[in-house]
């Protein structure tokens, strides 16, 4: 806690400079960038049947409801985390992350830097898949009915919002699974595709526990529900509230995973 | 003030201590040599300084805080064991990466200085994979001083050195302290080479302080020095500093000690001559890694 006081933004820059130079001059970053390119070509030409373009983006309703439309999205997550994967993974492996933890005592620059990295990598897939999806449907002819151009955008925002608490619950999990890529890559695919909070609030509802499993809700794949296409002022609120506590929770545990383990 | 100040450091791995109550003062402006046999606990000291370990016990200050502090470890530069690079980007996006990381307003130019310094400036286009070991050892020295560190910390830096190498390293690592009163901690078990230019020992063995000492204290320790009894030293040494050939003399604890003085039969004879009985007369040698060997404990290891 007292480091989260103590950030020093001088050097939360350095790092997140030199992790934003390490992007664009690797190829991951690029591969990710192609895959979210991909990921709305393959769906738009191999999908038979009636289709909207509103479909690859975003659902109404409960979890469990949303869960085959709202993945499109979601799986932007997991490119980003694949990434973070990456990086991550690759700091240990290299002993990179020697010359980064003694340059920064404070593991909050670590976090925050990733965290911004990881923001703007969702950013940059979500524009690119969706001015991909929407090109290519315009000349495909696919139709869109945008509801409301307000509440897409507030959709938009809102999964762009969540996608902070997930980025730094993935980031805990790399810092967890460093030494093996393919844990780390097993998580962030359980946390970006949110099965266990899924699977428990059916299982709950099942049981008959219907109002326990809408607590589920507040989970950060769970806020997903909240995020829909019509606009809704006080949706917003609720999201960016889940936002902000389930980030200060994940950046805890990571500045705890960092701070209780040894780097080498 | 101390540079590094440990006090009861002591660091385990699953119950076996690699580091035991360590008490370490590096002054600071010093050229502190750090030695010890394979497996001392040199590395893990370090490790433990740099933050990269957490101790098991006892504390670390730096420049008179606490080790935690970010500040504080903005001004340090640092090589352990191998250096962390990526081996599929050049010596120059390396350093970049690393400037970058400490936040250096200019990196550019920095880098360019500093692969100089090193001798790396033709490696252009070169990956680290394709460099030889004594390359990625200097490319870990650049990472280490960019930025003007205050507090050098360098563990077996010279591994894989040429001998050119290693003598343009320890005229950087002098420069860098005389001129800019870098303080460094540089362990090694190539003595020869520490003994070059260390102001300050620390002896480590089996994870424990075996014995800090200055360069200044070493050297006293380690001259070379005739050593006489006899039942009377002070009249004796009157006596022989007329007739002897010697840099210079001292009475300690009732024995003559005459340093420089090497022809033992004309202090016999002149002894003889003036009618003094003596009881014991030999010669003093201790050369460093003698020292050493003594103090590390392997009389059997040298
Ligand atoms: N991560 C670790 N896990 C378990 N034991 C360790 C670990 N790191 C070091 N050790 C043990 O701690 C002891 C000290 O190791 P250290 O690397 O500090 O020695 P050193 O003095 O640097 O030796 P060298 O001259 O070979 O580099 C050794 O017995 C080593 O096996
Ligand atoms: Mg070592």
């Amino acid at each position: 806690m007292h480091d989260l006081l103590s950030i020093n933004l001088k050097r939360v820059r350095a790092l997140f400079r030199m992790d934003l130079h390490r992007m664009f001059h690797g190829k991951a970053f690029y591969v990710m960038v192609g895959i979210a390119v991909f990921i709305p070509v393959m769906m738009l030409t191999q999908m038979s049947g009636e289709k909207d373009i509103m479909m690859f983006i975003g659902g109404e309703g409960n979890m469990a409801g949303s869960f085959g439309a709202g993945m499109s999205l979601s799986m932007l997550n997991i490119l980003t985390g694949m990434l973070l994967s990456i990086y991550i993974g690759r700091e240990y492996t290299t002993g990179f992350v020697k010359n980064i933890i003694t340059a920064h005592a404070n593991k909050y620059d670590y976090i925050i830097s990733k965290g911004l990295i990881a923001l703007i990598c969702n950013v940059i897939f979500m524009a690119v898949y969706l001015v991909t999806l929407f090109a290519l449907g315009m000349i495909m002819g696919v139709s869109a009915e945008v509801p409301s151009i307000v509440g897409l955008a507030l959709y938009i925002l809102e999964k762009l919002l969540l996608s902070i608490p997930m980025s730094l619950l993935m980031i805990a999990i790399n810092l967890v699974f460093r030494h093996s890529f393919g844990w780390s890559i097993v998580f962030i695919c359980i946390a970006a595709t949110g099965i266990i909070p899924i699977s428990l609030q059916m299982g709950l509802s099942m049981l008959g526990f219907g109002s326990l499993a809408g607590v589920l809700n507040f989970t950060i794949s769970g806020a997903s529900s909240f995020a829909t296409l019509t606009p809704n002022i006080l949706s917003l609120f609720v999201i960016i509230g889940i936002t902000v506590v389930w980030s200060l929770l994940c950046s805890l545990a990571g500045d705890c995973l960092m701070n209780q383990r040894d780097v080498l | 003030m101390d540079a590094i100040t440990t006090k009861n450091l002591s660091k385990s791995f699953k119950g076996k201590y690699a580091v035991k109550s360590l008490d370490m003062h590096v002054p600071e402006g010093s050229i502190y040599g750090f030695i010890g046999e394979n497996g001392a606990g040199k590395s893990t000291t370090q490790k433990m300084i740099c933050g990269l370990l957490r101790p098991t016990d006892g504390e670390i200050q730096l420049f008179g805080r606490p080790a935690s502090d970010a500040e504080v470890h903005a001004r340090m530069g640092v090589l352990i064991e191998n250096p962390g690079v990526y081996m599929g980007w050049t010596a120059k996006e390396n350093l970049l990466l690393q400037a970058l990381n400490i936040g250096i307003e200019n990196p550019e130019k920095t880098v360019a200085e500093a692969l100089e310094a090193v001798g790396l400036s033709d490696t252009g286009k070169k990956k680290v994979k394709e460099f030889s070991l004594g390359m990625k050892q200097r490319l870990g020295i650049a990472a280490a001083f960019i930025g003007n560190p205050d507090l050098l910390i360098l563990d077996e830096p010279i591994n894989g050195l040429d001998p050119e190498g290693i003598r343009e390293i320890r005229q950087t690592l002098h420069r860098l302290n005389q001129e800019r009163n870098v303080t460094i901690l540089i362990s090694s078990h190539i003595l020869g080479e520490l003994s070059k230019i260390s102001t300050h020992y620390g002896i480590i063995k089996n994870g424990c302080m075996v014995k800090e000492i200055s360069a200044e204290n070493l050297s006293r320790e380690c001259r070379d020095y005739m050593r006489i009894r006899v039942a009377e030293p002070e009249k004796v040494l009157s006596c022989l500093r007329q007739h002897i050939e010697m840099d210079s003399s001292e009475i300690l604890d009732g024995e003559i000690h005459l340093f420089n003085a090497r022809d033992g039969a004309a202090v016999n004879q002149c002894m003889f001559l003036n009618g003094h009985v003596v009881s014991e007369i030999s010669f003093h040698q201790l050369d460093l890694e003698e020292y050493f060997m003594k103090l590390m404990g392997g009389e059997q290891s040298a």
